[in-house]
């Protein structure tokens, strides 16, 4: 193993191996950084190339690519408040206000070096792990699964905000939403309004930038102003790098988050980036700031959001079962090159494996060295007047949504989903609810009836649904009384002022 | 009666719908909609409660999200905001009828100039500028992502050169 | 008179003109066909599509490009409702069917507006598959399911996917399995059965001989049939692959002693072909001028004898044996044959048995 390890460390570092490489690093950095569009897109724009190429290089293509989405992406979340991909949607909510506040390059730096370690972390457990990958893959059934879904929804009891009703009703809100389009159960459509495009449900780009994107540009379109408050955008870069060095144990302990639920197959990436938000909140001590520009709010999805990539790796090449929609293109990719997965990865590919580990680990070097020197110059543009910014906003949220299924649809369901968005934020109705619900509805339902029909009663007795159970029951209550006492400590400073 | 109070009877009628066409379908297909709409329809209701019981003792609406989600401080008036709100979705529907007439790239770039030149109040040729720069774009994305932007009516009549056709 | 022979003649060169026309050898220099695949990239037809584009573009008169364009939606309906209602029959757009697109058309689902019967039919692909079984039950062949009491359970995506044939051979051969639906794919069915939340599954052959030989060998799992694939006259007998395994028919005749017959077998035997006889094809518009068509049969034809393909064909789509022309026209009839009142058989069957109602 250590040999086959060692040997495509010298393939990695091959001429035409590191131009691919970096080929694909450029890429995977330009598609982050724009909104809406990630690794699916990455992939499709790739697959036509890869024919016909060795595929230890198309891999070193594949793998740059995907690897570095998640560290780009984090340009329009804490720039723009606008989601980068779905994987930096939580970065949203504590890196935007950083950048209002004029401390865009603190946090734009602190991200890219968490999602450097994160990444880092997650290309060393995609080769520890693949030799006891299986049994490991194989004890999370069904039941399984539907308890780590129903952990990530708990997530909304602490993301519910000062009226837990209104966030509860929101999640309920996302469900509904997720459950559009085919039932996973039956051969029925639901609350389709006999359109074809409802069929297939709204895709997640158009929800999410719907949600996100399209209220904030209203929203800066009124202020008519720049987005930072500031006129500064601070020198914060060796700040943030201090920073997400200071708090290098939450770092580890969100990539582990990432790698697991990146491993997880059927959890989807989506719902990481929420999780280890989630789990800052609730351990943090001392007096955080979530919300209003906490350097950890940022720090902890974005080291989560890289590391589910190496995760996300280890069920596609040895069991031919994509975790996310990017790693369902990916498998596509594979069997183009003519490489079956499947456990025998490991016998007659495994200098591949190997492969994807290095790349993965320089892919996040490369790509956090050059996020960190475009930093400044990106960050420049929330000094700029929001009117020149907007239209060309604008103009991406439609492309970006009109490629998910090229029709009309895309573009009409962004905007009834935009309205809803922006109604829901000047009402106090908390919208990541309503995204954590939405991205888990159909493994939620999924996963519980499997569960049901295939074990009746008995699977809520199942040591591995009993310990996650637990830790649910754990995660609320430390969250609860977290947010309770962040309100009430926000109440306070209130009535000092 | 007030904005916020219609949103929550919204969600009452979003829920009834829901658990109602739920009854519609299949046995696997309806638990989960019917599940989630009767358990949302009752928070919906006692949300819907909350915010009369609010009005009726004159508590200001709670605003401020916590760590729940973004928000914006407002300098102006609300009422202002929700005029100006409407009328910049009234210009995006006013974008989506342009590119039903003259089609996805023509129309954004054609935005792209107007927004420049009217709202931001920049130069002719800057913007303009602008306008090309979007259109570059557009094809740029059209070929990466092998996309066929919606057609307007003029195209269907007239053969627009490529990337506008 | 001047006139008239003026008239005449004219007449004569444009007839003489389109003569030569119709005479002028099919060139498609400087085009692009565009073949449209109903699916995600990187799903199954996408990669078949890809594996085949080249050599098309390679062997095609004029060496036109060929582009994959995927147009998913609705289990593939969307993309083919588009050609069927947009692609001009000048062999520049084509369109690549799976076995759900012809599974629906099958059903008559209200949302297809398609019609393969005015198609013409370019190549097909068979996907062989293979079903097998938890050796917990003391099955050793598939002669020994006639005493099986058990209920067996099976991973399954849904009564109205590729499944559907899987489920009907199941209940043909008096096994009974227990569908549990909603699992992403083949793929998640096979983790599944590792897991022991399954004890009957199926694979496709390639997937077969990666992920379940090595359980066959520890004794895992045991394999029953083979699905089968067409001969050259349209009849069903074993994959060549894995010849040691009986194709479904044998195996029926294995358990009941006689040769399958009746509705089932004859829905059966239609959507068989649907979704692995002849799982994939390329298809050309309606209308489509024969020498254009005969030019794509021959350039699937010659991709065919391209010993490149040949190493494609075996790492990528399994090696099955491809279906060109007449031969794939032949193989497709049991689809288009399937009379009325065996469909509706099938129909009413899914509605008893797994409460689809088709609309």
């Amino acid at each position: 193993m250590l040999e086959a390890l060692s040997q495509s460390f010298v393939t990695i570092f091959t001429f035409s191996h590191i131009v691919w490489l970096v080929t694909g690093v450029l890429a995977g950095l330009s598609i982050g950084v724009l909104p809406g569009l990630g690794g699916i897109v990455g992939m499709s724009i790739l697959l036509p190339v890869i024919y016909g190429m060795e595929p230890d290089i198309a891999f070193a293509l594949l793998v740059g690519m995907v690897a570095v989405i998640p560290t780009s992406d984090t340009f329009p979340s804490v720039l723009m408040g606008i989601p980068g991909s779905a994987a930096s949607q939580a970065t949203i909510m504590d890196g935007y206000p950083m950048a209002k506040r004029g401390e865009a390059t603190r946090a734009l730096s602190a991200a890219f070096t968490a999602s450097l370690m994160g990444g880092l972390v997650g290309a060393v457990t995609l080769s520890l792990v693949i030799p006891i990958a299986k049994p490991l893959i194989l004890a999370f059934g069904s039941p399984e699964l539907f308890m780590l879904t129903v952990l990530g929804l708990s997530m909304v009891g602490i993301l519910a905000g000062k009226r837990p009703i209104r966030g509860l009703l929101a999640a309920c809100l996302g469900l509904v939403i997720g459950a559009i389009g085919a039932a996973p159960a039956a051969a029925e459509y639901r609350f389709t309004f006999g359109t074809e495009y409802m069929m297939d449900g709204i895709p997640l780009v158009v929800v999410g930038l719907g949600l996100f994107a399209f209220p904030e540009i209203i929203d800066l379109l009124i202020k008519g102003k720049a987005i930072s408050e500031k006129t500064t955008i601070g020198r914060g870069w060796v700040k943030g790098v201090k920073d997400a060095l200071a708090h290098k144990l939450l770092v580890l302990r969100c990539s582990f988050i990432g790698v697991i639920i990146g491993f997880l197959p059927g959890l989807g990436g989506s719902v990481v980036d929420w999780i280890a938000y989630g789990h800052v909140v609730q351990i943090t001590k001392d007096k955080p700031q979530f919300g209003k520009g906490d350097i950890r709010g940022v720090i902890a999805p974005e080291s989560a959001n890289n590391a589910k990539e190496g995760g996300g790796l280890i069920p596609t090449l040895l069991f031919g079962i994509p975790g996310s929609g990017s790693m369902a293109v990916f498998l596509g990719g594979m069997l183009i090159l003519g490489i079956q997965p499947g456990p025998s990865m490991v016998t007659e590919h495994l200098d591949l494996v190997y492969t994807s580990v290095w790349s993965l680990a320089l892919a996040n070097i490369v790509g956090a060295a050059l996020c960190v020197i475009l930093a400044r110059p990106i960050a420049q543009l929330t000094k700029v007047r929001y009117a020149y910014i907007a239209p060309f906003m604008i103009l991406i949220i439609t492309l970006a949504c009109y490629q998910a299924t090229q029709t009309w649809g895309d573009l009409i369901a962004l905007l009834v989903m935009g309205i809803l968005g922006w109604i829901m934020k000047q009402f106090g109705w908390p919208r990541p609810a309503a995204l954590i619900g939405y991205v888990l509805a159909a493994n939620l339902e999924t996963y519980l009836f499997i569960s049901a029909q295939r074990f009746g009663w008995t699977w809520l007795w199942r040591p591995g649904v009993l310990v996650i159970g637990a830790i649910i029951v754990i995660s609320l209550i430390l969250g609860l009384r977290k947010t309770a006492a962040i309100d009430k400590a926000a109440q306070k400073s209130e009535a000092k002022q | 009666m007030n904005g916020s109070i219609l949103f929550s009877l919204f969600f009452v009628a979003l829920f009834s719908y829901v658990s109602y066409s739920a009854l519609g379908y299949v046995y696997l297909a309806r638990m989960f909609p019917l599940a989630v709409g009767v358990f949302a329809l009752v928070l919906a209701l006692v949300n819907l409660f909350e915010d009369i019981w609010r009005l009726r003792r004159n508590i200001a609406s709670d605003s401020g999200m916590g760590l729940s989600d973004l928000e914006t401080d407002w300098d102006i008036a609300h009422s202002e905001v929700w005029l100006k709100a409407g009328l910049l979705i009234g210009v995006v529907i006013a974008l989506y009828g342009g590119i039903w007439l003259i089609g996805y790239p023509l129309a954004m770039s054609i935005f792209v100039v107007l927004v420049y030149r009217f709202i931001a109040r920049a130069k002719l040729i800057n913007s303009c500028i602008a306008g090309m720069a979007a259109l570059g774009f557009i094809a740029f994305v059209a070929k990466m992502l092998n996309v066929s932007w919606p057609e307007g009516l003029i195209q269907k009549l007239v053969n627009l050169p490529w990337p506008l056709g | 008179m001047a006139k008239k022979l003026v008239f005449l003649l004219t007449l004569l060169v444009v007839a003489g003109g389109s003569l030569s026309g119709m005479a002028k050898a099919v060139d498609f220099s400087g085009e692009t066909v565009t073949w449209i695949i109903p699916y995600r990239v990187g799903g199954g037809s996408d990669v078949w599509s890809r594996v085949y584009s080249p050599y098309l573009s390679k062997y095609l008169p004029g060496e036109p490009t060929v582009v994959v364009k995927n147009m998913p939606g609705a289990a593939s309906i969307t993309g083919v409702n588009y050609f069927h209602r947009k692609a001009k029959p000048d062999g520049l757009t084509a369109v690549g069917s799976s076995g759900s697109t012809i599974l629906h058309y099958l059903l008559g689902k209200k949302e297809v507006a398609y019609e393969f019967k005015d198609y013409n039919i370019v190549f097909g692909s068979p996907v062989d598959g293979i079903t097998y079984i938890d050796p917990k039950f003391g099955v050793k062949s598939v002669a020994d399911v006639k005493g099986l009491t058990e209920e067996l359970v099976y991973a399954s995506q849904g009564a109205t996917s590729d499944d559907l044939v899987a489920l009907l051979a199941y209940e043909m051969l008096g096994m009974k399995v227990k569908a549990v639906f909603g699992y992403k794919g083949r793929g998640a069915g096979r983790v599944a059965y590792e897991q022991g939340e399954a004890s009957i599954d199926l694979q496709s052959v390639p997937a077969y001989v990666k992920n379940v030989l090595p359980l066959v060998e520890q004794g895992k799992a045991v394999p029953l049939f083979s699905y089968g694939v067409f001969d050259e006259q349209g009849n069903i007998v074993r994959d060549p692959i894995a010849p040691e395994l009986p194709s479904f028919p044998e195996a029926y005749e294995m358990v009941h002693g006689k040769k399958p017959s009746g509705p089932a077998w004859e829905a059966w035997k239609a959507f068989f072909t649907a979704a692995f006889g002849i799982q994939k094809c390329m298809w050309l518009p309606k209308g489509t001028p024969e020498d254009v068509v005969a030019a794509f049969r021959k350039a699937a034809q010659d991709t065919l004898a391209d010993p490149e393909f040949e190493k494609s064909l075996q790492t990528t789509l399994g090696g099955a044996r491809q279906m060109v022309g007449v031969s794939a026209e032949k193989a497709f009839n049991a689809v288009l044959n399937v009379p009325e009142t065996d469909k509706q058989w099938l129909i009413n069957w899914l509605k008893d048995r797994y409460e689809v109602v088709i609309d």
